[in-house]
């Protein structure tokens, strides 16, 4: 049993061991580069941004609307800004009770086919293209009642109402049972039992959810070019009328041959930038200690 | 042991007997309560299905005027070309658009695909305990950053840098015969190409959350059956964890292809939106449906020029549609992408 | 195949010893005939029962045996599962409780459960979470909140240790603790009848030692039954056993013997009923 036995065997086994172990460790670099040119690029585009828009980005940009003329240095993004939070704002205001009646109705009303239907396509709905709801939201509204604020919102509330119900879905399924069990016991009816004690207990995990939703609607540009069209003229408060948001104006302004138009884009990428990302790290940290007190 | 004898009198008892239990059905409150979440789930329903019908609503008229099938076999997307009493040739051509969604998506999956199973498995089953999160978190946040930001990168950032690479292939690749055809220059930045790898990078966070979840299921008790038969990491990788995922790293790049597919800001800013027909290099400018869309959308005053937006859009809804189920139909549940 | 014995149980009780003249059959509650199904599994069979007023009647069995179930039908919770199934009566007050005409809430707002795993909702106060059921039937007043919360917790020997901290979250409780919360919680509404189903299976012996003292007391206000896997526990808070069984693994579980706690441990008419509390078998 000793090597001496195996003699030239055991020789031919380790080599082959060695140069399986040189191999492990070429396949396992290559997977380690993929993930280094991942975070590397992630890195890259965010400092890219960063260094571009650092130089134009201050409180003037914050607080004051483009010059008329598009070649001209200075001014900002204020009414992009406000567009932004309107549009997004109102968004939100139709996504998250028909997001949360949706959830509510897939885990505590649900049986069967229908509801099995419902939840399919309501996955199905998270990668439908954005240019076309708001294709969509043109057809069904915008020729009716013209461009307005208001009509991009409708289409963002399509874009965040899928995400809105499938995280508080998820979060109502960590409801333990025994909280249902003892809330119908006291002789409560479902709809209390939802509202009084699944619904608070999940609370967190759905703000996380909706604050992710918020993060990826103030991003979107493609379906408020049909809805919101934008305005960069001065700062619109009526989403009945045209409105602009940060994203159209990063958008418009990087297209146009102005260098200082370009500025004021970088200026409002890193603007959006920041916002989005302060709204997922807040979203997915708070989403984190909800996991592990439910744990 | 049952109380002494005495303790049935002199005790406060609130009630003797139960109260009268109450009639009547469930409340009216908690039926319209059932009924109006019931309402809510099915709005998806709804608005998947009017999407599909109002589109092909609005298409209606540009396919009525030039029929169906022409838009297929038209060579030629010229709005100029469009008067309202002449319905042949169709000057409303789609298919250098599907043609464009299909080039920059494959061009992007190639790429992301084995980028973001590499990143997975990295993040499962190679990075130490206390990197897996942070890693994992970072490789989601490419999904957080909007698509203007990443066009707009794409545009300064990307194009100078790979434009030395890309010059080399088309002196190189482009002059070999035949293939050399996809390959050719001159590159101006914009291009298919440069679409493409903007697309791998969005889409790869999407492909690598899937991917995560599909390896971290791998039962424990296999991983360790390759280990004990002196199995090295990258072996065990293969043997263990990668067989039995076939199909989840299928639906996961199926995901990303839909998204792909849908991607429409970030590729408009850099595929140079050359309309008229298929260019045949891949360094060369191009269009795809979503690109179409967004560019000519708000300026579309021929006739018929609307509505033949509208036919593009009905189509990429479609192709989104078939693609998204598939995928889900593999891919069930377990991601928050 | 033993028999069900549907003893009217005061007045068969065979001991005859310091048990008092117990309350009419009507006051408490009475079981006819139950047979409950899940889907196609037949879990109880044929159960005639009648639980005194005023008294604690326990059931005991080994594990399986459907006496969790049995009691789940007495206030309906059998049947929020889809595909469960009951048949026969429960007559509580004079009513059955399974008429087609009533309410299963109302049911439930009469009769009160404790669970095996102490259950409080942890978004609230341990203050919302006694008087949670007072507020969802909306019968009382602001006022009278804090006095009802007060009484229940008393009543469930836990107003010494949370008076100082009513509004602190309910699950800052130990675990025994806890449980006596929702005992508070369930007595709050003031219910005719109690159900506990294991209330002290997860709790250490001293949690499960001021339990216990609890049910003694509030005994004489309340009915009580209770389900339990602890023979010593039955013996020591109830004055009514009743002992459930199943014969071969599959048939559905029956109610073998019924009568006052002494006699069934002291001298169990049936011979299943006597291996079971003899610990010969289960």
């Amino acid at each position: 049993m000793s090597q001496l036995a195996l003699g030239a065997p055991g020789l031919r086994k380790r080599q082959s061991l060695r140069r399986r172990r040189g191999k492990s460790v070429v396949m396992v670099g290559l997977l380690v580069a993929a993930v280094v040119v991942a975070v590397g690029v992630l890195a890259w585009v965010l400092i890219y941004v960063a260094i571009q828009g650092a130089g134009a980005l201050n409180l003037n940009f914050l607080t004051h609307n483009p010059p008329g003329n598009p070649g001209a240095a200075g001014g900002g993004f204020f009414n992009g800004i406000v567009g932004s939070l309107i549009i997004v704002g109102l968004a939100t205001a139709i996504a998250i009770p028909l997001g949360i009646g949706a959830a509510i109705y897939l885990v505590e009303y649900g049986r069967g086919r229908f509801s099995a239907t419902i939840r399919f396509f309501n996955d199905v709905l998270i990668g439908i293209p954005t240019i076309v709801t708001g294709a969509f939201i043109y057809a069904i509204w915008v020729t009716r009642f013209g461009f307005s604020g208001f009509a991009g919102s409708l289409a963002l509330s399509i874009v965040m109402l899928p995400l809105v119900t499938r995280t508080t879905e998820e979060m109502l399924r960590l409801v333990p049972n025994e909280l249902r069990e003892g809330s119908l016991a006291l002789g409560a009816t479902r709809s209390q039992t939802v509202m009084r004690v699944c619904l608070p207990t999940a609370l967190p995990g759905i703000i996380t959810g909706v604050m992710l939703a918020v993060a990826r609607a103030m991003g979107e540009t493609a379906p408020l070019l049909l809805t919101a069209l934008g305005n960069d003229l001065f700062t619109q408060y009526n989403p009945t009328q045209r409105m602009s948001t940060l994203s159209l104006q990063i958008f418009d302004n990087a297209v146009t041959g102005f260098q200082e138009g370009q500025a004021r884009a970088w200026a409002g990428a890193l603007t959006l930038i920041v916002i989005v990302l302060v709204f997922t790290f807040v979203a997915r940290f708070f989403g984190r200690r909800v996991r592990t007190a439910n744990a | 042991m049952p109380p002494p004898a005495g303790v049935s009198g002199g005790i406060t008892a609130t009630r003797t007997l139960p109260l009268p239990l109450k009639r009547g059905r469930p409340r009216v409150a908690d039926r319209v309560f059932g009924s109006g979440v019931a309402i809510a789930g099915a709005i998806v329903l709804v608005v998947i299905g009017a999407m599909i019908i109002f589109l092909v609503l609005e298409g209606l008229p540009a396919m009525q005027h030039y029929g169906f099938f022409s838009f297929i076999t038209a060579s030629r997307w010229a709005p100029s070309d469009a008067f309202p009493n002449v319905s042949h040739p169709n000057p409303y051509g789609i298919l250098q658009f599907i043609y464009g969604t299909m080039l920059t998506s494959i061009i992007g999956m190639l790429i992301a695909v084995p980028l973001a199973v590499g990143a997975a498995l990295v993040i499962t089953d190679v990075a130490p305990q206390r990197v897996k999160g942070p890693l994992s978190a970072l490789v989601d946040l490419l999904a957080a950053v909007p698509s203007v930001v990443y066009g707009f990168w794409g545009i300064f950032a990307l194009i100078p840098a790979i434009k030395p690479v890309v010059d080399f292939l088309t002196t190189t690749l482009g002059t070999v015969p035949v293939i050399g055809i996809a390959f050719q220059g001159p590159f101006f930045g914009v291009s298919y190409f440069t679409a493409g790898l903007v697309l791998a990078i969005m889409v790869l966070p999407i492909i690598a959350a899937v991917c995560r979840e599909v390896f971290r299921s791998t039962p424990r008790n296999e991983k360790e059956a390759a280990l004990a038969l002196g199995a090295t990491r990258w072996e065990t990788i293969r043997i263990a964890v990668l067989p039995r995922s076939r199909s989840g790293i299928v639906g996961a790049a199926l995901l990303g292809l839909g998204r792909a597919l849908g991607e429409t800001i970030a590729v408009t800013m850099v595929i140079g939106n050359a309309v008229l027909h298929i260019n045949p290099s891949i360094f060369s400018q191009g269009a795809t449906m979503s690109s179409v869309i967004a560019n000519e959308f708000t300026e579309a005053t021929e006739p018929f020029h609307l509505s033949a937006l509208f036919v593009v859009g009905f189509w990429l809804l479609i192709v989104a549609l078939i693609v998204n189920i598939l995928a889900r139909l593999i891919v069930r549940r377990g991601v928050a992408l | 195949m033993p028999d069900v014995a549907t003893e009217s149980a005061p007045a068969q009780a065979s001991m005859g010893d310091a048990d008092p003249s117990a309350p009419a059959a009507d006051e408490g509650l009475t079981v006819e005939k139950l047979n409950a199904w899940f889907g196609t599994h037949h879990v109880i069979a044929d159960v005639d029962l009648v639980a005194p007023a005023h008294r604690v009647t326990a059931l005991i069995g080994p594990s399986g045996c459907g006496k969790s179930t049995l009691l789940r039908c007495v206030n309906r919770m059998h049947e929020i599962v889809p595909g469960a199934r009951v048949e026969g009566r429960v007559m509580f007050g004079g009513q059955n409780v399974y008429d087609p005409d009533i309410d299963a809430g109302s049911v439930r707002s009469e009769i009160g459960m404790v669970f095996q795993r102490p259950n409080p909702f942890p978004t609230k106060s341990i203050f919302e979470n006694a008087i949670i059921g007072v507020r969802l039937a909306k019968s009382a007043g602001a006022r009278k909140l804090d006095d009802i919360a007060e009484s229940a917790l008393r009543r469930a020997q836990l107003w010494d240790e949370v008076k100082d901290r009513l509004h602190k979250p309910a699950v800052s409780l130990s675990g025994g603790q806890q449980q006596r919360l929702c005992i508070a919680r369930a007595i709050a509404v003031d219910p005719a009848l109690l159900l506990m189903d294991e209330p002290c299976s997860a709790l250490d012996p001293i949690a499960t030692f001021k339990i216990e003292e609890l049910i003694r007391e509030i005994a004489d206000q309340y009915s009580v039954i209770i389900v339990t896997h602890n023979m010593q526990q039955a013996t020591r808070v109830s004055q009514y056993t009743g002992f459930m069984t199943i014969e071969n693994a599959g048939d559905p579980g029956r109610l073998v013997e019924f009568g006052a706690t002494d006699q069934i441990f002291g001298a169990p008419a049936k011979p299943a009923t006597e291996a079971y509390v003899s610990g010969r078998v289960g």
